[in-house]
C-alpha cells in the first residue's frame, strides 16, 4: 500500500534487545529523491496530481502534432489533384494522425483526468500504486516519442491506423514505419495496462468511508468502466502487435497468405480491441459532462443508476459488436446479420445517456459557462454521430458507406464531438481546481464557438462527400469524379478544409488562454461553480495530501448536501445555503488527521520506462540494443525493489506547530 | 577494511579466474571453460554485491554493530539451499561422467541454490530483527526470483501440459482439456462463493494442481508422444523423381516406392500417402473437382452458372484452392499437368513436365490442391500433353487421375 | 437522387411497390434538390442506384436516414427548448430529484422498439443481397496493386463464352442481367465498389468472395477501390460498362478476334518495340515472334503480384493504368458518359479512334510511369520483394520508341 501509517519515530526499536537499526538506511546507498522544486520534483514524482498534469501537458503536445497532421491532410484534399503531400507522405500522415489522436491524445488526456480526479473524487490521498502510476506515465511518454521518431528515421507508418494485413507486411511497407508503429503501440499499451490495474485497484479499495459504489461520483464510475475495458482490450491488441512484430522482424507467417494464413485474422484481432477502444475514448468524456451538467443545472444527474448501468452495459456489449467494422470484408450474411443486430442493441444504452443528460437540464437552473457550453455541445454533436452510426449499423447500408468520408464524418462526430468536447468541458470545469485560477471565460466562449463551427464545417460536409462516393485514405481526388451542382465534391472538400482551420484557430485560442491568459487571471474562489462532488472539499489546488481529514461520505453529491439544506416541507423543496465551501474546507483543516503519510518520490519508474524504447530500437536495428535495454530494465527493477520505503528521516518537514500531539510528517512530494 | 565474507568471495573469484585461464588455455575443453567462466562471473557478481552492500549498513569501520546487529542474537533459520547446492554438485559430476547436457542442469542448480544460500546467510546477519531481515532478503532477491521463477513455472507447466496433450489420443485431448477447464471453473466458483477462504487452502489447491500437471507431464513424457504421422508432401516425391532420376530409379528397384513419379502413379507412396488427413479447411468459395463413380472428372465453381463442357477456368498467377472430392470406389489422387518447365538438373537446363497432385484419397474423402499457373494455356499450344486425352485435344493443362484413363478435365488459364 | 425522373423509372422496372416510398423521400429531399437544380451529382453517388442490388440497399437506407434525421431533429429541438427555457433567470434551486424510473424505462424501451423495427428489414435485405441463385453470368475479378483484372471464364452464362476473355480497368457486362462477381486478390486486400450498382465487398487474397451486380440500363458506372491498399490506393479505379445484349455479343466477338499484326510502318516498328520492352509483363494474345512462336509474358518473374494488365484489345477500353486516366479525350468522354442509354452501346464499341485519342496521358505514362502514378518501382528499394517491382517501372524509352508504341497500341482493338 502506498499510504502507510508509520509510528511517530523513524527508528525501529525492538524491546527485547538493545540493537537499533534504522530501517530506511538499511538498504545501502539507494536513497529516494527528495526535491520539492525544479525538474526533479516532476521527473521523479509519484504524486497522482503532478502525474495527471504531466499526462495532460504531454497529451496536449501530441494533440498539436496530430492536429498539424490533420491540417496537412485537409490542405492536400482542399482541391483536386492536391500536391501538398506525396502519396507516400499522405499515407503516413493519415496513419499517424489517427494513431496520435487515439493513442497519444484522447487516451492519455482521459488518463490525465482519471489520475488527477479519481483519488480526489473518492477521498483518497493517492492512487493504490504511486510508483506504478509514475511508471505508466513515463512509459507512455517514451512510447509516444519513440513512435514519432519514425518521422526522422525513414518515415512514419503508412498502413492506416487499422494496419490491415497483409498490406502491413514488409514487401508492401518496406520502410521501418510500421515497425515503429507496432512497437510504439506495444509500449504505450503497457502504460495503459499498468494504469488500468492501478486505477481499478484504487477505485475498489481506497474509497473514503461511506462511499459505496452507488455513491461514487459519475466521472469516477465512467473512468472505472474505461479502465476495465482497457484491462481486457489492451492484451488483445498487444497480441496482434506482437504477431505483427514477428511477422515483420523475424519472418513469421501469421498473416502470409502464401503460407496458408487468412488475413482476416488480423482484422478480428484488431477490431476486438478496436471497438471497445471507441468506448475507452468516449466514456471518460461522458463522465466529465455527467459531472458538469448537474453542477451548472443545479440538479443531480437525472437517473444516476441508469447512467451508471448504461455505462457498464456499454462496457459489456461493446465486446460483441467488433465485426461491424468488417461488414464489407466478406464474412458471410449470417455473421453480418448477427453483428448488425448487436450493433443496434448498443445504441440503446447510448441513447439512455443522451436522454438522461437532457432530462438533467430539464427544469434546472442552467448557467452557461464555457464548461457547460462544451457539455451541451457534446450532447448535440454526439447525437448526430450516434444517429449516423445507426445508419451503418444497418449492414447493407454500411456496405455503401464504409471506407467513405461518411464514416470519417461519423466517427469524428463520435470521437471529436463525443470525446474531445467532453475533455474541453473538463478543462474549463476543473481548471480552477487544478491551478487555482479559472480560464478566461470570454476567450473560452470564443474557443467554444470557433471549435463548434469549425468541427461542424469540417466533419458535416464529409457526410455529403461520403454519400457522393469519395472513399477515405485517397491522397488525391479527381475532378472527373467530383460531379457538379450543390453536392459536388470540390465545394464541400474546400468547406471542410476551411472548417479545419477554423477549428485550429479555436484550439489556438484555448492554448493562448491556457498558457498566456491564464497567468493574468485572478485567483479563483474555492468554489467557483457551486460544485457538488468530493474533489471540491479541499483547497485549490489541492494540497499534496489531498484532504486534511479523510472525508466521510453520506450521499451522492456529498459537497452539495453539506452546503445546502432542504428547508421545504413535504413535496415542497426549498434549498438554502447553510455553509459556504470555504467554511467547510476550514473545518476540515481544523480537524486535520495526524500523521498523514505520503509515498516518497522515486528515481526508478523513469529509468525503467526508458529501457523500453531502447529495446524497441533494438528490435528494429540491432539485437545488441535489446540486451542493453534489458540490462537497464533489470537494473531499474532492482533499484525499484531496493529502494527504501521512505525518504531519509532528516529530509522530512519538521513537525507542524500548533497542535499538541498532531505532528504532521509530510514526505517531500 | 574488507569484511570476512568479501575476503572469501574475492579470493574465490580470483581462484576461479585463474582456474578458468589454466583450464581454458591448457585443456581447451569448451564445456569446462564455460563452466569455470560462469563460476568466475557468478563469484565476481556475489563479491561485488557483498562489497557494495557491506552486510547491510554494518560498515567495516563501525564497531557497534559487530555486537549489536549480529545474527548471533538469533540462531540461523533452517535452509534448504545447502541440500540443493550439494545436489547440484552431484548432478554436475554425474553429467560429466555420463551425459554432458546434464551438466548445464547441475550448473543452473548450483548457481541458483548457491546464490540463494549466500543471500540468505547475508540477510540473516543484516540486523537483529528477524522480520526486518526477511524483508531485506525479499527486496534483494525478489526482483530476480519473481520474473525468473514465474517464467520457469509457466514454462514447466506449459511443457508438462504439452507432454500430456501429445500423449493422449487426438479425441481424448479434447475430453481432457474440457475436463480440466471444467475443474478450473468449478474451483473458481467454489472460491468465489467462499470469499473468506484461507490463502493457505487456495495455495494448497493451486499447488496440488501444479504438482498433478507436472507429474502427469513427467509420466506422459517418459511414455512418449502418441503416434503422430508425419507427411511428406507429394511435391517432395515429385521433385525427387525429376531432379534425381537415377537415385529415384534405384529406389524403385529396391521396392522403396513405385516406379513412376508420384503424380503419375495410382499406387500408394510411403509417407506421402499413408494416413493422410482428410480434413479440408474450406475457405469461402472454393473450386471443386469430383472424381465420379463412372470414372470421369466433373467440377463445380462458386455461383450457379454452368461453365459448359470446355473445362475449368482459373485466374493466372494467383494461388487458387481446388478441393478434390473422390466419389469413386478406389483410392485415387488428383493430378494436374501444367505443361513443361525448365529446371536445372546437375547444373544443366532440362525441360521437364510441371505436375502437382494430391495424396491418395480414400473413397468419399477430399483434399485441397492449391493451383498456381504462371503461364496461360495458349503458351503450351502445339505441345502435346501426355496426360491429356491424347491426339489433337491433348495440348493445354489437364487434370487427370492416375489409373483412370477416362478421368480428364481441362484447366484453362487465360 | 440525380433527378426524380430516373428514380421513378427505376422503381417502375424493379420494385413497383417501392415507388410511393421513393416519391415520399424525393419530396423530403426536395429542398436539397431545389438547390441542386438539375446539375449532375458525382458518378459515385451512393444515393442514385442504377441496379437491383443498389436499389435494395437504397430502399432500406433512406427510411433509416429519415428516422435518424427525425430523431436527431427531435433531440436537438428538445435540447434547444430546455436551453432556452431553463437558463438561469434567477429561479430557485430546483428539486434535487434523481429521476423517475418509469420515465427512464419508457425512454429506454422506445429506442429499443425503433431499433427492432430497423433490424427486421435489415436482416431481410441482407439475405436477399447475398442470394446468388439467380445470377446468369460470371466474371472473375482479381485485384492487385493498383488495378483490377476482369476475366470471363468459359461458361454458358453471359450469352455463352467459349474462350476466356481477359481485360482490365473496365468490366463489361450485359445490362439488365444478374452478374456474379467472383473476386479475389493477388496481394493485399482490395475492395470492389461500384456505388450505383451495389455496396462494396473486400477482395481478400486466399479467399474468393462473391458479389451480385446488375445494371438496369446500358451505361458506364464509376467505381473505386475502397479498401486502403498501399501507395497508389487513390489511383485504383474501375468502371463497369453495361451494354445491351446485342452490343455485348459484339463486344465478346471483338475480344476473341484473332490477332493481326498492324500494317503501317510506324505501327510495325511499335510492335517490335512492344515485343522488346513490354511483352515481358504485358500479354497481347496472339502476338508471335518472327518464327511464329507465341510470345508469352511472364509477369510473375517481373512484378510482385505476378500479373500485369493484358493489353489485347486495349483500345476497346476507355481507360488505362487502373482506370486512372482516359484513352479518349475530354469531349469524347463527356459524350460517352452522358450518352442516352440507347446510343451508349454504339459510342462505347467505337473504342478509341485517332480523332479522339487522348495521347497526352498515355505518352506521359510511357515516358515515366512511376512519376505519373506512385508505384514501388525504384530498383534500389526492392530488397523486400527479391527485386520484383510493384507497378510499372520507368522503362527509359526514347521519344521515337514512344511514338512507335503509341501508333502500335492504337491498333489494338
Amino acid at each position: 500500500m502506498a499510504i502507510i501509517e508509520r509510528p511517530a519515530s523513524d527508528t525501529l526499536t525492538y524491546s527485547d534487545m538493545d540493537a537499533a537499526v534504522t530501517a530506511t538506511s538499511s538498504y545501502g546507498y539507494l536513497r529516494r529523491p527528495v526535491e520539492t522544486t525544479g525538474w526533479r520534483s516532476w521527473a521523479f514524482t509519484v504524486d497522482h496530481k503532478k502525474i495527471g498534469i504531466m499526462y495532460g501537458v504531454a497529451a496536449m503536445v501530441f494533440f498539436v502534432i496530430g492536429g498539424l497532421e490533420a491540417g496537412l491532410i485537409r490542405l492536400q484534399l482542399a482541391g483536386p489533384e492536391g500536391t501538398v503531400l506525396s502519396a507516400d507522405k499522405y499515407n503516413q500522415m493519415f496513419t499517424m494522425h489517427a494513431t496520435t489522436m487515439v493513442f497519444l491524445f484522447v487516451m492519455p488526456m482521459a488518463a490525465a483526468f482519471a489520475n488527477y480526479f479519481i483519488p480526489l473524487q473518492i477521498g483518497a490521498r493517492d492512487v493504490a500504486f504511486p510508483r506504478l502510476n509514475a511508471l505508466s506515465f513515463w512509459v507512455f511518454i517514451f512510447g509516444g516519442v519513440f513512435l514519432n521518431t519514425s518521422w526522422f528515421l525513414g518515415g512514419g507508418a503508412d498502413g492506416g491506423w487499422f494496419m490491415y494485413a497483409p498490406n502491413s507486411d514488409t514487401p508492401f511497407s518496406p520502410s521501418n514505419g510500421v515497425d515503429f508503429w507496432g512497437l510504439g503501440l506495444q509500449i504505450v499499451g503497457i502504460a495503459s495496462l499498468v494504469g488500468a490495474i492501478n486505477l481499478i485497484t484504487t477505485v475498489l479499495n481506497m474509497r473514503a468511508p461511506g462511499m459505496s459504489l452507488m455513491k461514487m461520483p459519475i466521472f469516477t464510475w465512467m473512468a472505472f468502466v474505461t479502465q476495465m475495458l482497457l484491462l481486457f482490450a489492451i492484451p488483445v491488441i498487444t497480441v496482434a502487435l506482437f504477431l505483427l512484430m514477428f511477422q515483420r522482424s523475424y519472418d513469421a507467417t501469421f498473416f502470409s497468405v502464401e503460407a496458408g494464413a487468412d488475413p482476416l485474422l488480423w482484422q478480428h484481432l484488431f477490431w476486438i480491441f478496436g471497438h471497445p477502444e471507441v468506448y475507452i475514448i468516449v466514456l471518460p468524456s461522458f463522465g466529465i459532462i455527467s459531472e458538469v451538467l448537474p453542477v451548472f443545472s443545479k440538479k443531480p444527474l437525472f437517473g444516476y443508476p441508469f447512467v451508471v448501468f448504461s455505462g457498464a452495459a456499454i462496457g459489456f456489449v461493446g465486446w460483441g459488436v467488433w465485426a461491424h467494422h468488417m461488414f464489407a470484408s466478406g464474412l458471410g450474411p449470417i455473421s453480418v446479420a448477427v453483428f448488425s443486430v448487436s450493433t443496434m442493441a448498443i445504441a440503446v444504452p447510448t441513447g439512455v445517456k443522451i436522454i438522461n443528460w437532457t432530462l438533467t437540464m430539464w427544469g434546472g437552473k442552467l448557467w452557461f459557462t464555457t464548461a457547460m457550453l462544451f457539455a451541451v455541445g457534446l450532447i448535440v454533436n454526439f447525437t448526430i454521430g450516434g444517429l449516423s452510426g445507426v445508419t451503418h449499423a444497418v449492414a447493407p447500408s454500411d456496405t455503401q458507406q464504409t471506407d467513405t468520408y461518411y464514416i470519417v464524418a461519423h466517427f469524428h462526430y463520435v470521437i471529436f464531438g463525443g470525446g474531445v468536447l467532453g475533455l474541453f468541458a473538463g478543462f474549463y470545469y476543473w481548471w480552477p481546481k487544478i491551478f487555482g485560477k479559472c480560464l478566461n471565460e470570454r476567450l473560452g466562449k470564443w474557443n467554444f464557438w470557433l471549435m463548434m463551427i469549425g468541427m461542424n464545417m469540417t466533419f458535416g460536409p464529409m457526410h455529403i462527400i461520403g454519400l457522393q462516393g469519395q472513399p477515405r485514405r485517397m491522397y488525391q481526388w479527381t475532378e472527373a469524379r467530383a460531379g457538379e451542382g450543390f453536392f459536388n465534391l470540390g465545394f464541400w472538400n474546400l468547406v471542410a478544409t476551411i472548417g479545419t482551420f477554423i477549428l485550429g484557430v479555436g484550439i489556438l485560442v484555448f492554448l493562448y488562454n491556457a498558457i498566456f491568459q491564464h497567468r493574468k487571471e485572478p485567483a479563483a474562489p474555492i468554489d467557483p461553480w457551486d460544485a457538488r462532488s468530493l474533489e471540491w472539499l479541499t483547497t485549490s489546488p489541492p494540497k499534496p495530501h489531498n484532504f486534511d481529514r479523510t472525508p466521510t461520505v453520506h450521499a451522492l453529491d456529498e459537497v452539495f448536501h453539506r452546503k445546502y439544506e432542504d428547508v421545504g416541507e413535504g413535496d415542497q423543496h426549498e434549498y438554502v445555503l447553510r455553509t459556504s465551501l470555504e467554511d467547510l474546507v476550514l473545518e476540515e483543516e481544523r480537524h486535520a488527521d495526524a500523521h498523514i503519510h505520503l509515498p516518497a518520490p522515486s528515481y526508478w519508474p523513469i529509468v525503467l520506462a526508458f529501457a523500453l524504447p531502447i529495446m524497441a530500437y533494438g528490435v528494429i536495428y540491432t539485437a545488441w540494443l535489446i540486451a542493453l535495454g534489458a540490462a537497464i530494465a533489470i537494473a531499474a527493477m532492482f533499484g525499484w525493489a531496493l529502494e527504501p520505503a521512505d525518504a531519509e528521516p532528516s529530509d522530512f518537514d519538521p513537525p507542524a506547530t500548533g497542535g499538541e500531539s498532531s505532528s504532521k510528517e509530510l514526505a517531500n512530494v | 577494511m574488507i569484511t570476512t565474507g568479501s575476503k572469501f568471495l574475492i579470493g574465490a573469484s580470483v581462484m576461479a579466474f585463474v582456474a578458468t585461464l589454466v583450464y581454458g588455455l591448457g585443456q581447451g575443453g569448451v564445456l569446462g571453460t564455460v563452466g569455470l567462466a560462469s563460476a568466475t562471473a557468478g563469484l565476481i557478481g556475489l563479491a561485488t554485491l557483498n562489497a557494495i552492500l557491506r552486510d547491510s549498513n554494518v560498515f567495516s569501520d563501525d564497531d557497534a554493530p559487530v555486537e549489536t546487529s549480529s545474527a548471533a542474537q538469533h540462531a540461523p533459520a533452517s535452509s534448504i539451499w545447502p541440500l540443493g547446492f550439494a545436489l547440484g554438485g552431484v548432478v554436475v559430476a554425474v553429467g560429466l561422467i555420463s551425459y554432458q547436457p546434464i551438466v548445464v542442469i547441475g550448473l543452473v542448480a548450483l548457481i541458483a541454490t548457491g546464490g540463494e544460500w549466500a543471500v540468505q546467510a547475508w540477510a540473516e546477519r543484516a540486523s537483529g530483527n528477524v522480520d526486518h531481515n526477511a524483508e531485506v532478503r525479499s527486496r534483494l532477491v525478489n526482483p530476480l526470483e519473481y520474473p525468473v521463477g514465474g517464467a520457469a513455472a509457466i514454462g514447466i507447466i506449459v511443457f508438462a501440459f504439452s507432454r500430456v496433450m501429445l500423449w493422449l489420443s487426438k479425441t481424448n485431448t479434447v475430453v481432457a482439456f474440457s475436463v480440466v477447464a471444467a475443474v478450473v471453473v468449478a474451483i473458481g466458483f467454489a472460491i468465489a462463493y467462499r470469499p473468506k477462504i484461507g490463502i493457505g487452502t487456495m495455495g494448497g489447491v493451486v499447488a496440488v494442481g501444479a504438482v498433478a500437471v507436472v507429474a502427469a507431464g513427467a509420466l506422459a513424457g517418459l511414455d512418449g508422444e502418441r503416434d503422430i504421422p508425419t507427411f511428406e508432401t507429394t511435391s517432395v516425391w515429385q521433385e525427387e523423381a525429376i531432379l534425381h532420376p537415377e537415385e529415384y530409379r534405384a529406389g524403385a528397384e529396391e521396392g522403396e516406392h513405385p516406379a513412376e513419379p508420384i503424380c503419375e502413379s495410382p499406387e500408394e507412396f510411403p509417407e506421402a500417402d499413408e494416413d493422410v488427413s482428410q480434413t479440408v479447411a474450406s475457405k469461402s468459395g472454393s473450386y471443386q473437382v469430383f472424381l465420379t463413380e463412372d470414372g470421369t472428372l466433373a467440377f463445380d465453381v462458386p455461383g450457379p452458372v454452368e461453365q459448359g463442357p470446355a473445362g475449368m477456368v482459373i485466374p493466372r498467377s494467383n494461388p487458387t484452392n481446388v478441393i478434390f472430392r473422390n466419389e469413386s470406389n478406389e483410392h485415387r489422387r488428383l493430378s494436374l499437368d501444367l505443361g513443361t518447365e525448365t529446371v536445372q538438373i546437375d547444373e544443366e537446363d532440362a525441360v521437364v513436365r510441371h505436375q502437382i497432385c494430391t495424396t491418395l484419397i480414400e473413397p468419399g474423402g477430399a483434399q485441397l490442391l492449391t493451383v498456381e499457373a504462371p503461364q496461360p494455356t495458349f503458351a503450351v499450344d502445339g505441345q502435346v500433353n501426355p496426360n491429356g486425352p491424347g491426339g489433337e485435344a491433348g495440348d493445354g493443362f489437364w487434370f487427370y487421375v492416375p489409373g483412370v484413363d477416362t478421368a480428364k478435365l481441362e484447366l484453362i488459364v487465360p | 437522387m440525380r433527378d426524380s425522373e430516373t428514380g421513378t423509372s427505376l422503381t417502375d422496372v424493379n420494385l413497383p411497390n417501392a415507388r410511393g416510398r421513393t416519391m415520399g423521400f424525393a419530396a423530403l429531399a426536395a429542398a436539397g434538390l431545389f438547390v441542386a437544380g438539375c446539375a449532375q451529382n458525382a458518378p459515385q453517388d451512393t444515393t442514385d442506384p442504377a441496379g437491383e442490388s443498389a436499389q435494395m440497399i437504397y430502399d432500406l437506407s433512406w427510411p433509416i436516414f429519415a428516422i435518424a434525421g427525425i430523431v436527431g431533429v427531435l433531440v436537438i429541438s428538445v435540447i434547444t427548448f430546455v436551453v432556452i427555457r431553463d437558463r438561469d433567470r434567477g429561479q430557485p434551486i430546483p428539486e434535487q430529484t434523481h429521476g423517475k424510473p418509469i420515465l427512464e424505462i419508457g425512454l429506454t424501451i422506445l429506442p429499443a422498439l425503433i431499433l427492432i423495427g430497423v433490424a427486421i428489414p435489415t436482416v431481410g435485405t441482407l439475405m436477399a443481397l447475398n442470394d446468388y441463385d439467380d445470377t446468369e453470368c460470371v466474371v472473375n475479378v482479381t485485384g492487385q496493386q493498383w488495378w483490377w483484372e476482369f476475366d470471363y471464364p468459359v461458361q454458358d452464362g453471359c450469352g455463352g463464352i467459349t474462350e476466356p476473355i481477359v481485360t482490365s480497368g473496365q468490366m463489361v457486362i450485359p445490362a439488365d442481367t444478374d452478374v456474379l462477381i467472383r473476386g479475389t486478390s493477388r496481394d493485399v486486400i482490395h475492395s470492389f465498389w461500384i456505388p450505383r450498382l451495389n455496396g462494396k465487398r473486400d477482395m481478400v487474397p486466399g479467399r474468393v468472395h462473391s458479389l451480385k451486380m446488375q445494371a438496369d440500363e446500358p451505361g458506364i458506372y464509376a467505381g473505386q477501390c475502397a479498401e486502403f491498399c498501399g501507395l497508389s490506393h487513390a489511383n485504383m479505379r474501375m468502371e463497369v460498362v453495361a451494354l445491351n445484349d446485342g452490343d455485348f455479343e459484339t463486344w465478346k466477338a471483338n475480344q476473341l478476334e484473332d490477332y493481326e499484326s498492324p500494317i503501317g510502318e510506324q505501327a510495325l516498328a511499335g510492335e517490335a518495340a512492344f515485343v522488346a520492352n513490354c511483352s515481358r509483363c504485358h500479354q497481347v494474345d496472339g502476338i508471335t515472334d518472327a518464327d511464329g512462336v507465341p510470345i508469352v509474358s511472364r509477369p510473375d518473374l517481373q512484378v510482385y503480384p505476378g500479373a500485369a494488365p493484358n493489353l489485347t484489345n486495349l483500345m476497346t477500353r476507355n481507360t488505362f493504368a487502373g482506370a486512372s486516366w482516359d484513352l479518349i479525350d475530354q469531349d469524347r468522354r463527356d459524350e460517352v458518359w452522358n450518352a442516352d442509354p440507347d446510343e451508349f452501346g454504339a459510342l462505347y464499341l467505337a473504342g478509341v479512334e485517332d480523332s479522339w485519342f487522348n495521347e497526352i496521358d498515355l505518352r506521359e505514362w510511357l515516358r515515366n510511369a512511376p512519376l505519373k502514378k506512385p508505384m514501388y518501382a525504384d530498383p534500389l528499394q526492392l530488397d523486400e520483394t527479391d527485386g520484383l517491382y510493384r507497378g510499372m517501372p520507368n522503362l527509359a524509352l526514347s521519344e521515337d520508341q514512344i511514338d512507335d508504341l503509341l501508333a502500335y497500341l492504337l491498333e489494338l482493338k
